[in-house]
């Protein structure tokens, strides 16, 4: 079955009953025992790499499908993030990414639950994509609070290339805060990674056995670090695709850029920059935002200005709104389309610059190319613990085997992971060793 | 206080006959970036400046939670005699009203001319189920009820104040938070029959915490309880923020406020006003703001009619606020 043309109606299983919620667990299980006994790890990579090059074939018109499901506002906004993540299940990194990881004897997790959030259109993907790599049977819980067309899609896709993986994973939902349903699934798996803000963090953490494994995935954001001496104006419009892309929306949207700067120049990067959101911005355009949502931003923009250390630049109709922050304190940006420039005068001043940051950091872009610099970059990446470090332009276009939240992507999958994020950390400081930045995160 | 405040007091008590609002708020607000300088920075990030600013209409407002953030006053904050602050629950999260001699006096005159401009003069006896001043010195509504004449403020003493309205036959006017009517109702399941001719008048909502009802409901509640027909509820609005007050009339009326209080109900993205029956944030020119800001944009969305405004929800990830919390 081709997957072109128009895309059905929304088919993922709807929960009401625990009886339906157990028999479509026993389900997966079976078909994940199967499967595991069936692909070793370098064949399911084999099949999702073919997968993958068939899709990315322009001939096979998938992405126009995919175009019609999400509509093509969203679509260009997903578009690049979803291509990286297939063109990485075509790389040869990934088998060596995931042999690294995994060791001879790991036994995939009986079975993965995975919750996700709603901000973010492609958690479904690499999650997924991930635990089939392992061979953990997946149970996929989506939110309530807004279709998960993407989540979808890779399901057609995997039941039309590769019916065997499909055959162990199933997307389902329930109505919200349903708390016999979330026991139950929370009981029947072994490891569960849960997206979402820090209450949906809380509440999973205070229901699930102790046996379960919680793979934390919270509130993040990512940042850029800048020398506006060497920027062109392709790096500028790089840098405004860092913001941009996905709508500002998920952990990937960069946040805060780190400018290298005494001060003088600030001003000038930074209207530079808007005029670039606001260009890029007619090629992407944004989802339309309620009037909650613009109330605020032009709210955070306003005590930015009355602030004597802060300066705001807002773009038409409060999108593409920035701050320059010379305080040394990363506030008035909660909003979600506010990015927030803050200045450091040399790579040394980066650490303290960004310290507040600490532990909330997905990923980093810079356009520091000499090494000393991005020595100093990198030993930012570690001290934040991000999890992906690249050049400018391809923050929300990360692969799939990237570190992920210090959390080994394939590995925290197994029965043999034992480590919380936590615990990873414990380590790495009683061993003195910060946790190494693998090569290839970073092509200059 | 200065010949300006003295112009305004004019207004106040004239009804707004005496004066012209325009110029009144041109005048406070070139004081105003004059002498508060996060506004005069707010004001000069967009160069709507005094000079420029033709209309009270042009005035930039200052978002409300700048009362949090920033020491809003045009004299020394140490010359403040009153500070009015907002129900938060931490230090960092309430706003700050400081009010100096004249402003204090300004607001004394605002809250009575304001009551007798919707209500007439006053005639019936002020019972408050909330905090007295003396309990509560930051608290703008007790203070409001203190100067028109409070004669008792119950606080959380509910039995108290189901033993008085149970036995008074004099008609009344009871001022209370939503929250503070609801703890009333739920420590007595009887009905309290207020005297002939009394009204109720119900302020802060619900602010979205332990509890909510719907407000049809609340108000059907309330007239069940003490007998009084819906015609006979009022609500009031006002904020520590504002030195004026605003007051609807049953389940339907609107806001409507005296002459030195206008209101717009602008897009946040564009400042334009919105048309009559279409949604966006409400922005308060209060003219008896003498020693902070007169113009402040809240985190209320809100509808303007030809009566005044009604008041539809907030803006997202608005911290809750209100007197109500007092009574919670």
């Amino acid at each position: 079955m081709r997957l072109c043309g128009a895309v059905p109606s929304w088919q993922n299983k709807m929960i009401d009953t625990r009886k339906f919620l157990t028999s479509e667990i026993a389900r997966i299980v079976m078909n994940g025992h199967e499967f595991r006994d069936a692909c070793s790890l370098s064949d399911r990579i084999n099949r999702l790499r073919c997968l993958a090059e068939t899709v990315l074939k322009a001939e096979y018109r998938w992405f126009s499908t995919v175009e019609k499901a999400v509509g093509p506002i969203e679509y260009q906004h997903v578009e690049p993030s979803l291509r990286a993540v297939l063109e990485s299940l075509t790389s040869p990194d990934l088998l060596e990414a995931a042999v690294e990881e995994l060791s001879v004897n790991a036994i995939p997790s009986v079975l993965t639950g995975h919750v996700l959030a709603a901000n973010t259109p492609l958690l479904g993907w690499s999650s997924i994509l991930r635990s089939i790599i392992v061979g953990t049977p997946s149970i996929v819980k989506l939110s309530s609070r807004k279709p998960d067309v993407m989540s979808q899609l890779l399901m057609r896709l995997l039941e039309s290339e590769y019916t065997e993986a499909a055959s162990t994973v199933s997307l389902i939902m329930w109505e919200r805060s349903n708390a016999p349903l979330l026991d139950c699934l929370l009981n029947s798996c072994e490891t569960v990674a849960i997206y979402g803000n820090d209450e949906t963090q809380r509440t999973i953490t205070n229901r699930a056995p102790k046996a379960t494994k919680l793979l934390h995935y919270g509130n993040r954001l990512s940042i850029s670090i800048v020398d506006p001496e060497i920027c062109s104006n392709s790096d500028y419009e790089s840098i405004a695709s860092d913001v941009l892309l996905a709508d500002q929306l998920g952990c990937l949207s960069c946040k805060y850029i780190f400018v290298r700067s005494s001060g003088e120049n600030l001003t000038q990067f930074s209207k530079v920059l808007s005029r670039q959101l606001s260009a890029l911005s007619v090629k992407l355009p944004r989802l339309s935002r309620e009037l909650e949502g613009r109330a605020e931003i032009i709210e955070q923009c306003q005590l930015a200005s009355m602030s004597e250390t802060h300066q705001a630049i807002v773009g038409r109709n409060a999108d593409n709104a920035i701050v320059i922050n010379h305080s040394k304190q990363l506030n008035f940006c909660s909003a979600s389309r506010v990015v927030s420039v803050v200045p450091f005068e040399s790579y040394r001043d980066l650490l303290p610059a960004t310290r507040l940051l600490a532990g909330l950091v997905q990923g980093i872009s810079t356009n520091a190319v000499a090494p000393v610099d991005f020595v100093q970059v990198r030993s930012v990446a570690i001290a934040l613990e991000a999890s992906w470090l690249c050049k400018i332009g391809h923050l929300q276009r990360p692969p799939l085997y990237w570190p992920d939240d210090g959390i080994p992507a394939f590995a925290s999958l197994t029965s043999s992971y034992n480590g919380s994020r936590s615990d990873l950390l414990v380590q790495s400081l009683l061993l003195q060793q910060p946790r190494s930045v693998p090569a290839n995160r970073y092509q200059p | 206080m200065d010949h300006f405040c003295e112009e305004i007091v004019q207004y106040v008590t004239s009804n707004g006959t005496c004066g012209n609002f325009e110029a009144l708020a041109l005048s406070s607000f070139e004081r105003q970036y004059d002498m508060i300088q996060p506004y005069r920075r707010l004001c000069d990030s967009t160069t709507t400046v005094p000079g420029r600013v033709k209309s009270w209409r042009d005035i930039p407002p200052v978002p409300i939670s700048a009362f949090k953030l920033f020491d809003l006053s045009c004299s020394d904050t140490a010359s403040a005699i009153r500070i009015f602050h907002s129900s938060g629950t931490t230090s960092s999260d309430t706003s700050k009203h400081f009010m100096d001699a004249a402003a204090l006096e300004m607001y004394k005159f605002s809250v009575v001319e304001g009551f007798r401009h919707y209500f007439g003069t006053p005639q019936l006896p002020i019972y408050a189920l909330m905090e007295s001043p003396q309990n509560a010195p930051t608290s703008s509504l007790s203070s409001m009820l203190e100067l028109l004449g409070c004669s008792t403020f119950f606080g959380s003493d509910y039995t108290s104040a189901i033993d008085f309205l149970s036995h008074t036959d004099t008609p009344l006017i009871l001022f209370a938070t939503a929250f503070a009517l609801m703890n009333l109702f739920d420590s007595s399941d009887t009905k309290h029959a207020l005297p002939n001719g009394s009204i109720v008048i119900e302020t802060g909502g619900f602010k979205g915490r332990s509890r909510t009802l719907d407000r049809s409901d609340f108000y059907d509640l309330i007239s069940n309880k003490f007998r009084v027909s819906d015609t006979h509820v009022y609500s009031e609005y006002g904020m520590c923020e504002l030195s004026s007050q605003y007051y609807s009339r049953g389940l339907d009326g609107s806001f409507s406020g005296p002459p030195w209080l206008k209101t717009r109900v602008v897009d946040p993205s564009t400042g334009l006003d919105c048309r009559n029956g279409q949604v966006g944030v409400v922005i308060h020119y209060d003219l008896t703001n003498v020693n902070s800001v007169l113009a402040i944009q809240t985190q209320d969305l809100g509808v303007c009619n030809s009566d005044g405004f009604t008041l539809c929800g907030r803006t997202s990830d608005a911290p809750l606020r209100g007197c109500s919390l007092m009574a919670e």
